[in-house]
């Protein structure tokens, strides 16, 4: 099975535009794939369930380094390690994402409601996406640090 | 001016607030975590001269919120700021009284403009 970029590109297109206006840094695309696993690349992600006509989830997994960096420019401040300000403004990040993603997928078949984001942190920490739906993953950096945006989405039947 | 700013996310209050104190360097921020919180707040702070709230937060959402603020009276203008940006849902805070939109993501210039359109200054 292959990449669906009708699926993806509205999540690229999103996590550009939402770093591009609020953290001043422009994303750097990277590989598009699909995952076999349930490795995530960070030290922090941010999770969102997706709901509605489609079932699924978002997950944006940053390095420290990516974070502290994105966070720290939206707010002003520089960070050096992960703390709750971090947290918070990665859960913000996933939501910025989502909600654009959503409004550009609304006359297909993705077309999906968004939830409360959450927040998950720790070297090597893992969350699975719905069982048997595909998950794209972008790769990207900023800065020379790489984060990845996973979608897995899938239409109900 | 006192401004209420309603957002679950801190990050998106203090991103708020910076761009606030930008162009109304005088004004004074009261923020709140929820659409509770936000009414609680106003409450609180009858001399509130404008209301910023997000649309999507747990416990109770920003539409119910504005709903509230509407129905009990209050005059301070209501801006939506929100990743909801379907014009349906636009639509939908437009007629249930929000005085402005801004679509999130955005800049401190667009939060600007959208500010001085409602305020007329």
């Amino acid at each position: 099975m292959g990449v669906d970029v009708k699926l993806i590109n509205p999540f690229i297109s999103a996590t550009n535009t939402a770093l591009e206006m609020m953290a001043m840094v422009k994303p750097e695309r990277k590989k598009v794939y699909l995952k076999t696993n349930n490795v995530l690349i960070g030290d922090i992600s941010g999770v969102m369930g997706l709901s509605g006509e489609v079932s699924g989830s978002i997950i944006v997994s940053f390095t420290a380094a990516s974070a502290c960096l994105i966070v720290g420019n939206m707010l002003g401040q520089t960070y050096t390690e992960i703390n709750d300000d971090v947290k918070d403004g990665i859960q913000e990040i996933v939501n910025l994402i989502a909600g654009q993603a959503k409004t550009m997928l609304k006359d297909t078949e993705y077309h999906f409601q968004v939830s409360i984001p959450t927040c998950i942190s720790g070297k090597g920490h893992q969350v699975n996406h719905q069982k048997g739906v595909p998950c794209v993953v972008a790769e990207f950096e900023v800065g020379g640090h790489p984060f990845t945006v996973e979608v897995s989405l899938s239409p109900k039947a | 001016m006192k401004v209420l700013v309603v957002d679950d996310s801190s990050t998106m209050r203090r991103i708020i607030s910076n761009a606030l104190k930008q162009f109304m360097p005088d004004s004074v921020i009261v923020e709140a975590e929820d659409g509770n919180d936000g009414f609680d707040k106003l409450q609180a702070n009858l001399d509130c001269g404008l209301i910023l709230s997000d649309w999507n937060m747990p416990n109770c959402d920003g539409l119910t919120f504005l709903k509230k603020v509407i129905a009990s009276g209050h005059k301070a203008p209501v801006i939506m700021v929100t990743t909801e940006a379907e014009k349906s849902n636009v639509v939908m805070a437009i007629k249930s009284g929000a005085k402005n939109y801004v679509t999130k993501p955005f800049t401190p210039d667009i939060l600007k403009a959208k500010i001085s359109q409602t305020m007329g200054f």
